[in-house]
């Protein structure tokens, strides 16, 4: 049975989107409960709901945060083997180009969530309680002197204010020093042709960073975690609902980017710094 | 320190402004734009940028050099140091160039078993192998490419 749990971004009209999703379902022979998150019932105390009534799939109607937010809860509760749906709205380019499903489409979430193609997707735990199967960001306002310990094996010290972590545990971190962006100029009026490689890549099965002040670590503009902190990959860990022919383990790089004047290596990075350094900004500003 | 396997994955880059000790593990491509302390591994191709600067030993399928190395590097196809390169060590490798204006400091060793093996001529001993395909470098390598 089907537990629908509505949670969507400020500006959507959820008691429309609830009507809408209730019409889509019924003919298509996956109705089940519909709940609408309030203040009062958090979309966390719903999903707790679902599972306790011993639903067997989960559909987050939502964001990025209200995708996190369940994943999270269906690792902590060990409830991998329930299968997870999502009808996006207003969720980013990351979770639609996961599941073939673009934002506020809901006749399309709902056709998928219909065909019930089930895929096991990365997700990153962070620290001991949370999980993201998205991405995340760690930015500060300004640059700070960090050490990143890679599968104990090596350590990286680095300055940056702004890292990019994807579900796989890639780890991007930008670096535009100055001296950089001197050689950036240089090769701009052709004087210098390297320039590239400013930014730098790791990966493996967890890392540790600790900076030298509490840096916050992001996911979908909510501050989950604090430097010092551990990023753990587990591996296929989320039955996630897709459509077929849909490959949903793809990483940040090889989704559609927009333009940027960067080089192709730095754009993926890029788009996420453009998002999360404005959602991060808001947040400072609460 | 584990000795795992090396990860799999989108391989590995080392920025500019980034300093890493210990064992850098990889089975995709490596490239270092930064310093190095310690040892590198991957199982395909290893660059070595200009701004790069390696303390320790490095394996790898191809590699190519443009920084600077202080130690063994073991590539187990090709080598390629280039004109910015500068490499103070041995080397192993089955193929090996060095631009013009590198610069390589250290004893470079060939291994041909299999070629031998292949021709079915008579096995040479130990000491005529090393005699023909190592050779000791010291000073300033210039080996002309064209």
């Amino acid at each position: 049975m089907y537990y629908y749990i509505i949670d969507p971004p400020k500006g959507l009209q959820t008691a429309k989107i609830a009507q809408r999703l209730q019409e889509l379902v019924t003919p298509m022979g996956i109705s089940g409960e519909i709940s609408i998150a309030t203040p009062a019932r958090s979309a966390e105390e719903l999903t707790y709901m679902g599972i306790d009534k011993g639903y067997t799939t989960l559909i987050a109607v939502g964001g990025e945060e209200l995708a996190n937010t369940v994943a999270t809860i269906l690792m902590n509760e060990s409830r991998e083997k329930i299968a997870f749906g999502i009808i996006p709205l207003n969720a980013g380019y990351l979770i639609p180009s996961m599941i073939g499903v673009a934002n506020n489409d809901i006749r399309m979430g709902v056709e998928v969530i219909k065909q019930r193609h089930l895929d096991l997707v990365d997700l990153v735990q962070i620290g001991t309680k949370r999980f993201m199967f998205t991405e995340a960001v760690i930015a500060a306002a300004r640059k700070v002197k960090m050490i990143l310990e890679i599968d104990q094996l090596y350590k990286v010290e680095l300055e940056a204010d702004y890292l990019h972590l994807s579900n796989d545990l890639i780890l991007t971190v930008q670096a535009a020093d100055p001296q950089t962006m001197f050689k950036k100029t240089l090769s701009l009026i052709g004087l210098n042709a390297s320039a590239e490689s400013i930014s730098s890549q790791f990966h493996g099965k967890q890392m540790r960073l600790v900076a030298h002040e509490p840096v916050p670590v992001l996911v979908a503009g909510q501050v989950v975690a604090k430097t010092p902190t551990t990023f753990t990959r587990v591996q296929g860990a989320l039955k996630l609902i897709t459509p077929r022919a849909i490959l949903p383990q793809k990483t940040i790089n090889d989704f559609p980017q927009k333009p940027t004047t960067r080089t192709i290596e730095d754009q993926s990075a890029r788009i996420s710094y453009d998002t999360h350094k404005e959602l991060y900004s808001r947040t400072q500003d609460q | 320190m584990s000795k795992d396997r090396p990860i799999a994955g989108p391989g590995t880059v080392v920025g500019s402004n980034v300093v890493l000790t210990g064992i850098l593990r990889d089975a995709g491509d490596v490239a270092i734009h930064g310093k190095i302390e310690g040892e590198i591994t991957s199982e395909r191709t290893i660059l070595i940028g200009e701004t790069a600067e390696i303390k320790g030993p490095i394996s790898g399928q191809i590699i190519t050099v443009a920084g600077f190395v202080k130690g063994s590097i073991d590539a187990g196809q090709k080598l390629e140091i280039m004109p910015t390169g500068k490499v103070y060590g041995s080397i192993s490798t089955r193929e090996l160039i060095i631009r013009s204006g590198a610069i390589f400091v250290g004893k470079s060793t060939m291994p041909v078993e299999d070629e031998v093996a292949d021709t079915g001529e008579e096995e040479l001993d130990e000491s005529a192998k090393s005699d023909i395909h190592s050779f000791d470098s010291v000073g300033q390598a210039v080996i002309e490419d064209e």
